[in-house]
Order: structure tokens, then C-alpha cells, then sequence
């Protein structure tokens, strides 16, 4: 036996004594105890059916965060258009009827065909207005057809309605996956950074017209404020922290809010 | 049960690869979850215990790394607010070596040193669990073991004498 071999065993036999020895009893009712609420109290027995618990976060497929993030790029866009856009619609126009034999308009006035027109919303209102080809002028839309009283039409309502509701899916599933974590006594990196999109967007829809409606502003205010104090809560935060946002989630009852606000989908 | 059959083996493991009971219980617990939740991607050819372990290692590796990686940060701030303090430690023990030096030991080399030397796993076992060859896990071992004489050489004279 070289030396190297007798230093060896030596370090062997110590570290199998000294390093990070465990203790003697293996705390296994404890453990237990914390499986089985992991696994949503499943009994995961031997031969018994297979615990089918999927974590939360992967129970909403990734195209729905893209769904949800090309829809608010969307709505923002749109909104940003129409802030930048002119401030005139063209059903704001006021409407000419075509010019009769004499080149009169119903008023009686004159028609001025050398006129200038000096508004962009006016030329496209005359563009619009030419006639269909038969010496008839083309109908106009009715803007009642397309706008809301808000001044948005219902394509851009809908928008705004379809990603508020992904918004507070996506939310409801991350603060059920959070209580989960705060029962267990830790703080998964993965809510954390889930939390920060979810607020972002929570902040963004608290900007738009998603927000009108009083009772979904009052619950996005609320969600922004539990979605702040999560994404500010660190891995080792002390129970007390922990309690604080429990109490948030409970007394605003912010969970209870959300689903109540998530449109039943088909097959739920 | 399988829980009663495989967790003071896989608790043992944990404990000794983080050092700690809270992270030891944690490891051991994320572990049993996900084999309960992946009961039926199990395949039969291989045993339970060996599936568990890959699982388990997986679990512990994944987690001491980020444990790390927190601790570290923290490290580096306590460290920015003693700057200046002189701090006059006593020589450490052989104990305390041994536990530095395998403490130091590079990730690979400490996980098959630790479920070789320490807890008695064989090379086919550890190789299955860490999905590497046989021949990478006695190579490690084979290094680790360099390493550890290395860094503890100082103490070769009395302990071969």
C-alpha cells in the first residue's frame, strides 16, 4: 500500500465521519407532509395512479404569453396612432350633397369646384365622396356602425377587452403558483421574474383604455399593488414579509377578484 | 412505499452535498414531487432507486447552484462592509481542512468524491445519476482524490506515520 492509498482511506474515513454528516433521524413524516401538499394532496402511492399535477406555470402554454404580449403591443399601437393621428374624423366631416344641374349644393350655395381644400381630413372626405363611376356618389359609412360613445371602435374595445382578460388569466395562475410557494415557505426565482412581466403589462393596461371600466381599474390597482410587493419580496425575506403580501391577497381578496373576472372559456 | 424505500438514502445524499438540513429537506422534497409527477414516464428498466437518484441529483445540483449564486452576492456585500477589519482566525483543525478542501473541490470532482468516498455509491450508480460514463466518474474521482491529498499535504507526515 503507497502512501498516496493510506492518505487516501484516511480522508475517506474522515469525511465519511465529518463531512456534512446527516443526523441520525431522517426528518421523513415532515418531508412527507410537504410532498403531499406539492403534489396538490395526491396520494402518489406504489401502483396507485400518477399524480398528474402539473406545476402552475406550465399549465398556460407558451403561445399564450405571446398571444397576450402581440395582442398589447397591438392595442398600444393602436392607441398610439390615434393620440398622434388627426385630431378629426372623418365622420366628422360635415357631409355635402352632390351639386345639382346648376352646380348647386342642397343649400342653395354655389359649388365651388376651385375651392381649395386645404384639410387632409377634407380631401379624404371629397376622395370619398367621388362618385362610384355612374355619376352617383359613393354611400359613406354610418360612424355609428363603428365607433362607441368613447370615440374607439369595437374591433379596438374588444382588443383591449380580449388582452385585459389573458392579462388577469395569467395573473390568476401566477398568484395561485405564488400561495403555493408562501405555504411552502420559499420563493421560486421563476415567480419573481414572472411577476415583473405581469406587472409591466398591468401597468401598461392601467394606461389604457382596459382601465375604463371602474370595477376592472379598481382590481388591476389592486393586482399592481401585489405584483410590486411580490417582485420585491428577496429568496430569504422574513415571514413577516411573507405574511404581509398573504394579508394583501386575502383582505383585498385579489384571487377571488380575478376569477370572477376571467370570462368562463370553453371546457373550463 | 416507495418514499419509506428510497428518501433516507436520497435525504443522506442531499444532506451531504449541501450541508444543511433546511436545503437537505428541500432537495429531498422537490425530488419526491417530481417523481410522483413523472410516475408515468418511469420506464421499467432501470430501478426505481436508480431514477430517483438521477432525479435527486439533478434536483441538489441545480439548487446548490443557485444557492450559490445568491450566497455569493451576499458574500461580496458583506465583504464591501468589513473592509478594513482585520480578522485574526485561528488555524483550522484537519477537520476544518478537510471540509475546505472538499468544499473547493470543483463541482464534478466533489459530487463523485462525495457518493463514492462518502456514501458509498459505485461508479455505475453514480454514473447513471449524473448521465455520464463510468469511466468519467472514476476519472473524477481519481482527481478529486489529487486534489484533496494537494491541498492537505501538510498533514501527510502524521497521518501515514
Amino acid at each position: 500500500m503507497t502512501d498516496d492509498d493510506r492518505m487516501d482511506a484516511l480522508l475517506r474515513q474522515m469525511a465519511a465521519e465529518e463531512y456534512n454528516r446527516p443526523p441520525e433521524i431522517v426528518p421523513r413524516e415532515l418531508m412527507w407532509d410537504a410532498i403531499q401538499q406539492g403534489i396538490g394532496n395526491g396520494e402518489p402511492g406504489i401502483g396507485g395512479a400518477p399524480a398528474t399535477v402539473v406545476p402552475l406555470r406550465r399549465r398556460v402554454p407558451q403561445w399564450v404569453y405571446f398571444a397576450v404580449a402581440a395582442v398589447l403591443l397591438l392595442a398600444v399601437g393602436i392607441q398610439v396612432g390615434r393620440l398622434m393621428g388627426p385630431s378629426r374624423d372623418i365622420a366628422q366631416v360635415p357631409e355635402r350633397s352632390a351639386p345639382d344641374s346648376l352646380g348647386r349644393d342642397s343649400t342653395g350655395a354655389p359649388q365651388n369646384d376651385a375651392a381649395p381644400i386645404t384639410e387632409p381630413n377634407q380631401l379624404r372626405a371629397e376622395v370619398d365622396r367621388s362618385d362610384d363611376g355612374k355619376g352617383r356618389p359613393k354611400p359613406r359609412p354610418d360612424p355609428e356602425r363603428f365607433t362607441n360613445p368613447n370615440g374607439m371602435d369595437e374591433g379596438t374595445t374588444r382588443a383591449y377587452s380580449v388582452a385585459a382578460s389573458q392579462h388577469l388569466t395569467e395573473a390568476e395562475a401566477m398568484l395561485t403558483a405564488f400561495k403555493g410557494d408562501l405555504s411552502q415557505g420559499r420563493m421560486d426565482a421563476q415567480i419573481s421574474s414572472w411577476g415583473k412581466d405581469l406587472l409591466s403589462n398591468t401597468r401598461l393596461l392601467l394606461d389604457s383604455p382596459a382601465a375604463r371600466d371602474p370595477v376592472r381599474r379598481k382590481l388591476l390597482q389592486d393586482l399592481e399593488l401585489v405584483l410590486v410587493q411580490i417582485v420585491q419580496l428577496s429568496p430569504g425575506a422574513s415571514t413577516r414579509d411573507r405574511d404581509f403580501i398573504k394579508g394583501a391577497l386575502t383582505d383585498d381578496q385579489v384571487l377571488t377578484r380575478l376569477r370572477t373576472a376571467i370570462p368562463l372559456q370553453k371546457g373550463t | 412505499m416507495l418514499y419509506d424505500q428510497h428518501v433516507d438514502r436520497v435525504y443522506r445524499l442531499a444532506f451531504r452535498l449541501a450541508g444543511e438540513d433546511d436545503l437537505a429537506r428541500d432537495f429531498t422534497q422537490e425530488t419526491f414531487i417530481r417523481a410522483f409527477q413523472r410516475l408515468k414516464d418511469f420506464r421499467s428498466d432501470s430501478s426505481f432507486g436508480t431514477w430517483i437518484h438521477t432525479i435527486a441529483m439533478s434536483v441538489s445540483l441545480n439548487g446548490l447552484r443557485k444557492v450559490k449564486r445568491f450566497r455569493t452576492r451576499e458574500s461580496s456585500l458583506d465583504d464591501a462592509l468589513t473592509i478594513g477589519v482585520v480578522a485574526r482566525r485561528a488555524e483550522p483543525d484537519l477537520k476544518e481542512r478537510l471540509r475546505q478542501a472538499i468544499d473547493a473541490l470543483p463541482e464534478g470532482y466533489r459530487t463523485v468524491f462525495v457518493m463514492h468516498d462518502v456514501e458509498g455509491y459505485t461508479h455505475e450508480e453514480i454514473a447513471t445519476a449524473l448521465g455520464v460514463q463510468p469511466g468519467t466518474s472514476k476519472a473524477q474521482l481519481f482527481r478529486a482524490r489529487a486534489k484533496l491529498r494537494a491541498a492537505l499535504a501538510d498533514f501527510a507526515g502524521e497521518w501515514v506515520s
